[in-house]
């Protein structure tokens, strides 16, 4: 259970994540209990539903997109492999892969412990995800409906 | 951001770094003209290595550590599942298995964009990561030599 101290700096990490979304005139729906707000973003080809938390007791602010598409089951342990490589490309955040429901759900997380955080750090949180899940999620997509094979998607991946 | 501030506030992220591993005692090793450090831990079964680096272009902080063995080429699909599982189960931080070497790295990154980052969160970000990767590297080690089967490990991380 967060002190109120922890309490009181998650208060001020949403607030200031809140503001940072104010700015670029992003449309949200904010949760002020669970200092949880939800949003999204076009991109290129498929929807990126987003949903940032503050977490008090961990003293975490973190990014979550559940991409838009399940693994058939024949595909479960090949999408292993596809998420190990996007994975293996990158600097921040990676794909959560939860094989029994065949979900993949992108992941990027900061500390906020003792900190002062501006809102610089959350537009990047945002931005690098929505750039990252962009650029994946119609790969992931057309690898599931076998429009590419798991080779291409690896060497897709390897390039950055 | 300009060049300059990127490096002030990376300089500082790496002194707070500095200050809050000699405050808890820990021995490492400093690079500072690369804002990298390097350390060792013991571990309940396999010793750890660990890489942090400040990047200063990126603004992030960045803990990596190798694992000190390598999926076998008939492992990697087992590898590649064991590690989505303990992934999904990772409030922070994910290991990241090369499918071609077999090698897997632990990973965790927190920005410091405009920000300062406390003693506390990387007194945080470095006792979450030897954690993490202590609870599972002799599991992942134990799988691919065979001394546990797929079906044990997803057991065992039910």
């Amino acid at each position: 259970m967060a002190d109120e101290r922890e309490m009181k700096q998650a208060r001020i990490a949403f607030a200031s994540l809140c503001e940072m979304l104010d700015s670029h005139k992003w449309n949200y729906e904010k949760d002020e209990n669970d200092l949880t707000i939800y949003t999204g973003a076009a991109g290129d080809d498929l929807p990126i539903p987003i949903k940032v938390q503050v977490d008090p007791d961990k003293q975490l602010v973190s990014l979550y997109s559940q991409l838009p598409l399940e693994v058939p089951e024949e595909d479960r342990i090949m999408a292993a492999i596809a998420v190990c490589s996007a994975n293996y490309s990158m600097v921040d955040g990676n794909f959560d892969y939860n094989l029994g429901s065949g979900q993949i759900l992108f992941r990027l997380t900061s500390s906020i412990r003792e900190s002062l955080i501006g809102k610089d750090m959350f537009e990047y949180m945002v931005f690098i995800s929505c750039g990252t899940i962009d650029n994946y999620n119609d790969k992931f997509d057309r690898l599931f409906k076998h429009e590419i094979s798991l080779e291409e998607f690896i060497a897709f991946s390897k390039e950055g | 951001m300009e060049d300059q501030k990127k490096l002030i506030y990376a300089r500082e992220a790496y002194d707070t770094l500095c200050t809050c591993l000699d405050n808890i005692g820990w021995h490492y090793k400093k690079f500072e003209d690369e804002l990298k450090i390097m350390f060792g831990v013991g571990g309940d079964d396999i010793p750890m290595n660990f890489l942090v680096i400040v990047d200063a272009d990126r603004q992030l902080i960045r803990i990596i550590s190798l694992l000190p063995f390598q999926m076998n080429r008939d492992k990697i699909v087992e590898g590649a599942v064991a590690t989505c599982i303990i992934n999904y189960m990772l409030a922070d931080g994910s290991f990241d298995l090369d499918i071609e070497s077999g090698h897997i790295m632990f990973r965790l990154t927190s920005s410091f964009r405009e920000s300062l980052l406390g003693e506390e969160a990387l007194k945080y970000m470095v006792s979450i990561s030897c954690f993490t990767v202590d609870k599972y590297n002799d599991q992942l080690s134990e799988l691919n030599e065979g001394k546990i089967t797929l079906a044990q490990f997803i057991d065992n991380n039910n």
